[in-house]
């Protein structure tokens, strides 16, 4: 655990030193801030607005930094070896893997903190409101993010990092699309084309599942049911695709 | 105060030079030794200790440990004839013939050797007729004593090729341990006496005690579907004793840094079996007892060579409470405490590599494997880190370096194995490998005139009266035997050996490489 702890936190470190992230962190920040202007802009409630731009926002810049932090991070300790230094020492592949992990996952949500923080700041300076379903829309969204840092670690694993960044976008697109790849399931014809579509969607994680938004910005009723199955199915998955890429790289040669 | 008696009498030469100001001091044994140290012109003092019997205990902080001789194993008895007590004993008679007549009736005798010429003057007049003589030799110049004294013992010797190191830094703790260790079995032996209990009883098990075993190493890359495999280790085999310097060497792209790879279990290996200090190299427990220098280190840009070591103290679960001075300790030792507090993306080549050699020093690891340690370095840096690997040699650290760098290997290692082509070509002390191929010898002398000899030579000169020839090896004993005839001086007798580079380039051609 020690070992663990140790990379998770160097991990941290690591990334909080790197300009890359302030970009990004930057970016949310003012996309956010300025989710106001939109609302003026834009015909419709400029509260909900507001919320709804703040919260896709929050969203986008977690999901570029999980996917761009577990490229760098990862893949930057293979290609500079500085993985070498830590498996020659009493290091576990495993715990190499779940120490980036936890990482990546501690980087992700300080970086949704942060911006949830000056959501909920920007919406209580225009309406006067100090709206806590914010930090519930958050906490799925990290919820997704650590789904999603777990596709990437596990890609960062498989394959260069450019080639890993794309298909670790291209879960977020797919898995933000996979409730209407089950609706295609229903409606194209062919048994054949109608299963592998099905194990596409078995394979890809919904991540709609973790996509409270709406009911956040509209106030909503959130089903309890709802976030519970969401989170067995995120915990679900992060230990699949974790289990996936610790067994890749455990019999990996490293160069 | 009389020793054992024993068949045939016996000796233990103790050179003076490998024992330590303070080490006797540290002795808590039965032993009484007297060892009149200053008297013989050395500066490391006046000691006193009891000699009991049958029990001979001796002490070098080069070995690392008291090597000591069970009462019950060793029926050994040791007199130092230097001190007082051996004047007492010995009356008006000379020394020299004082300890001559007690090792011939059957006492052991343990003498205290300062220098060489008292070594080969007792040598040459007792050793002709003291054959069953036991012999330990433990000196700085080893090489220098071993070849006096294996001149003059019997053929059979098979310790006197041992050692022909020319500079005491090639006297490693290791040839020093295994020849201390031979001599006592040899002796044992040879009046049959339980040498296997014997060697116990000293620790003899370090011959046994491998640090590092790598047994039949194979590995093949398959870069892609497109490009042929590639078989980097076809069946590579070595061994590496505690204490030892180990020197990898051999071209780039022979497998030295897949071994290096295997062994840390950065790449697997598709057969072979891997032993780091008795355990399997996968073992957590096995790769505590591990500190590993990568190639080339490159390390995070970001964290300062002190938050750097502390993340390697975590990872080796080191105590916190005592970490920080740690790390200070092995700042100094490799010479960056004052720059330590600097991001290591500021870090020169050198200042990466002196980190990346305390990284590997922090858990005060019992095999130290180093990859290239010293490319890379400028002048200052390489006798650096020469210098603190043989500090933590001499502390008794087990020391396995790859390098292409020949004379590195010359000047530090015990043993080297040299690979090419992903196989052991060679294996030896460094001595050995050099002596072994010997071809001729050369010999410098006043008196005689080359022209005048019969011995057939292949090269001879003459300058300022002294003349120089070269004969085949063959033909030294012949030049020798002649040169006494003639009445010539010998002012010098060296043979010329073959390198190490000249060796591996042999090895490289041969496999077509």
């Amino acid at each position: 655990m020690r070992a663990m702890r140790a990379i998770a936190a160097n991990t941290f470190r690591e990334a909080i030193r790197d300009r890359i992230l302030y970009l990004f962190v930057g970016f949310a920040v003012v996309m956010v801030v300025s989710s106001k202007l939109f609302g003026m802009l834009t015909v419709g409630d400029e509260t909900k607005i507001m919320k709804d731009i703040g919260l896709a926002a929050m969203q986008f810049f977690s999901m570029l930094i999980a996917v761009m932090m577990s490229m760098i991070l990862i893949s930057r300790e293979v290609d500079n070896r500085t993985v070498f230094n830590i498996l020659a020492k009493p290091v576990r592949r495993w715990q190499f893997i779940l120490g980036k992990y936890l990482g990546l996952v501690t980087i992700v949500g300080a970086n949704l903190l942060l911006i949830t923080v000056v959501l909920m700041l920007t919406v209580l300076v225009v309406t006067g409101e100090l709206d806590l379903m914010l930090c519930f829309a958050g906490a799925m969204t990290m919820l997704e993010m650590m789904v999603l840092a777990a596709f990437a670690t596990l890609f960062a694993v498989l394959t260069r990092p450019i080639l890993g960044s794309l298909m670790t976008l291209a879960v977020f697109v797919v898995g933000h699309l996979s409730a209407d790849l089950w609706l295609l399931t229903r409606q194209i014809p062919g048994a054949l084309t109608r299963a592998v579509i099905a194990i596409v969607y078995y394979l890809l994680p919904n991540l709609e599942r973790f996509d409270f938004r709406t009911e956040v910005v509209h106030d909503l009723s959130i089903s309890g049911a709802a976030v519970g199955w969401a989170v067995v199915y995120g915990v679900a998955f992060i230990v699949v695709v974790l289990f996936l890429a610790n067994l890749r790289f455990r019999g990996k040669d490293l160069k | 105060m009389k020793g054992r008696q024993l068949g045939g009498g016996g000796l233990i030469f103790l050179a003076a030079s490998v024992i330590p100001n303070d080490a006797f001091e540290e002795l808590d044994h039965p032993i009484e030794l007297r060892a009149n140290l200053a008297a013989s012109g050395s500066e490391v003092g006046d000691h006193a200790f009891d000699i009991q019997g049958a029990l001979v205990c001796l002490f070098d902080q080069t070995f690392g440990e008291v090597v000591s001789f069970a009462d019950d194993a060793l029926p050994l008895g040791a007199r130092d004839l230097d001190g007082g007590l051996g004047r007492s004993l010995c009356g008006d008679q000379g020394l020299l013939e004082c300890r001559l007549a007690l090792a011939k009736s059957g006492e052991l005798l343990l003498h205290v050797v300062n220098s060489l010429p008292e070594l080969a003057a007792f040598a040459e007049q007792g050793l002709d007729d003291t054959r069953q003589l036991g012999q330990i030799l433990v000196h700085f110049e080893l090489g220098v004593a071993v070849e006096l004294l294996g001149e003059l013992l019997a053929k059979d010797v098979h310790w006197s090729e041992l050692a022909h190191a020319p500079s005491p830094f090639q006297t490693s703790i290791m040839t020093r341990r295994f020849i201390f260790t031979a001599f006592c079995g040899w002796t044992a032996s040879r009046r049959g006496f339980d040498s296997d209990g014997i060697l116990k009883g000293i620790g003899g098990s370090f011959m046994k005690e491998i640090a590092l075993s790598v047994q039949d190493l194979r590995k093949t890359f398959h870069p892609g579907l497109f490009e042929a495999s590639i078989e980097v280790l076809k069946g590579l085999s070595f061994e590496v004793a505690r204490g030892e310097i180990f020197g990898f060497l051999g071209p780039n792209g022979a497998g030295k840094t897949t071994t290096i790879k295997a062994i840390t279990e950065i790449v697997y290996p598709d057969a072979g079996d891997i032993i780091i200090c008795g355990l399997p190299h996968t073992s957590l427990e096995a790769k505590r007892r591990l500190g590993f220098m990568t190639e080339s280190p490159y390390f995070y840009r970001h964290l300062t060579g002190r938050e750097f070591l502390r993340f390697c103290g975590e990872l080796l679960a080191l105590d916190r409470a005592d970490l920080g001075d740690r790390i200070a300790r092995v700042l100094g030792e490799v010479g960056m405490e004052g720059r330590a507090d600097r991001t290591m993306g500021t870090y020169s080549k050198g200042m990466l590599q002196r980190v990346a050699l305390a990284q590997a020093l922090l858990g005060d690891p019992e095999l130290l494997i180093l990859d290239e340690p010293m490319s890379g370095l400028d002048p200052v840096g390489r006798r650096d880190v020469r210098d603190i690997i043989l500090a933590r040699a001499a502390a008794g650290v087990t020391i396995f370096f790859s390098t292409h760098i020949i004379p590195d290997v010359e000047m530090i290692c015990d043993r080297v194995a040299m690979i090419v082509d992903g196989r052991v070509r060679a294996i030896g002390a460094v001595s050995e490998m050099m002596s072994e191929q010997a071809e001729s010898y050369e010999a410098t002398f006043v008196g005689a005139v080359p022209s005048d000899l019969q011995t057939p030579l292949e090269a001879h000169h003459v300058a300022s009266g002294a003349s120089w020839v070269r004969v085949a090896t063959a033909n030294r004993d012949h030049l020798i035997r002649e040169l006494g005839e003639r009445g010539a001086q010998v002012v010098s007798l060296n043979p010329v050996r073959t390198t190490l580079e000249d060796l591996l380039m042999r090895h490289y051609e041969e496999t077509g490489s």
